[in-house]
């Protein structure tokens, strides 16, 4: 029954989830990858074509640099 | 698990996703760029030797061009100063031309001087030439007066000397006689010399001694200055003298063509050294 989150009475009661070293630790590697993902923005925005990071340049052709 | 925790781990997973993304892409992108970049550094390589093969041929050809620059430059240094000599030159020759043509001017001005001369000598020429004409006749006509007085005046000497050698005879013949008289008062039976042996000049003869010398028999005789051309012969009577001193008489025994040799008589005189330069004439003047 506790799986359907009823509480029954005379059960134990449960627990309340607190933060602990790993909620500290991804929050260390969220801020990480965001800084990395900055970057990568940035430079990806330099030698994208048209500005756009997502894109790639084509196999033959001139470059078409921002 | 806290809902913190839920949430960063989303988080987490998106960011993984874009930073794979992005960085899928910019590999891509940066391979690209840098096979880009290669060949294009290949391009600036092979441009850049050709630059620098263009570099040394421009540099040959701009050492050849200085080459020739400094040669032109040369030569229109020659060229100028060809200029300048032929400035000056023709400025001389200018100079030159002035002159002359001043030159020109002056002998035009001598010219129209001598033609102006010449025309005033010609008109004297011509009152010359009349004066002259009329002297010429005039001259004539006293010539012909002075031929006519001349012929008189010989005429009239002629008369003169016959008169004067007449005189001269007379005077010889009376010195001879006087002689005669003389010898014949003195007894001198025979003379030296007959009178009639020698020979008396009619006409004038005068002569100069030009030596003296005595013979063997004491005799002395003068060489003189006359001969034949003058008309003497032998035995032929002169007379001696030395300016107005009469010496003595000269018989000429020897008579070539131009001098003569006489034996002197000094007659009854004292002898008297006979010099050369002494005088002999046909008369006693």
């Amino acid at each position: 029954m506790s799986q359907l989150g009823m509480q029954l009475p005379g059960s134990q009661a449960r627990r309340q989830a607190s933060l602990n070293v790993y909620t500290g630790l991804l929050l260390v590697a969220v801020l990480a990858l965001g800084a990395a993902v900055g970057v990568a923005w940035v430079n990806g925005v330099r030698v994208a074509p048209g500005g756009q990071p997502w894109k790639t340049h084509p196999a033959s052709g001139p470059l078409q640099l921002k | 698990m806290h809902p913190l925790t839920k949430v960063l781990v989303v988080l987490a997973a998106l960011l993984s996703i874009a930073l794979a993304a992005l960085t899928i892409a910019y590999t891509g992108n940066a391979e690209r760029v840098r096979a880009e970049f290669q060949s294009e550094r290949e391009l600036r390589q092979a441009a850049q030797d050709a630059a620098a093969r263009d570099m040394t041929s421009h540099e040959s050809e701009r050492t050849r061009l200085r080459s020739e620059n400094d040669a032109l430059q040369a030569q229109i240094a020659g060229l100028t100063s060809t200029i300048d000599n032929l400035q000056r030159e023709g400025a001389r020759l200018m100079a030159d031309l002035q002159n002359a043509q001043a030159a020109g001017l002056g002998v035009q001005a001598k010219i129209d001087q001598l033609t102006a001369t010449n025309q005033t000598l010609t008109t004297l020429i011509a009152q010359y030439r009349t004066e002259v004409t009329t002297l010429r006749s005039n001259e004539l006509r006293y010539a012909q007066r002075e031929i006519e007085l001349s012929d008189r005046a010989s005429d009239l000497s002629g008369q003169l000397e016959v008169a004067v050698e007449n005189n001269r005879s007379l005077q010889e013949q009376l010195v001879s006689l006087r002689d005669q008289l003389a010898s014949a008062a003195a007894g001198a039976g025979a003379g030296s010399t007959a009178a009639g042996d020698t020979i008396r000049p009619s006409f004038p003869i005068q002569a100069r001694v030009t030596s003296v010398r005595t013979d063997a028999t004491g005799r002395v005789l003068v060489q003189i200055d006359a001969g034949s051309n003058d008309r003497l012969r032998e035995r032929m009577e002169l007379s001696l003298v030395r300016g107005n001193q009469f010496l003595g008489k000269v018989i000429v025994q020897a008579v070539d063509i131009e001098e003569s040799v006489g034996r002197v008589d000094f007659l009854s005189m004292p002898r008297t050294e006979v010099r050369q330069g002494d005088m002999v004439m046909s008369v006693i003047q």
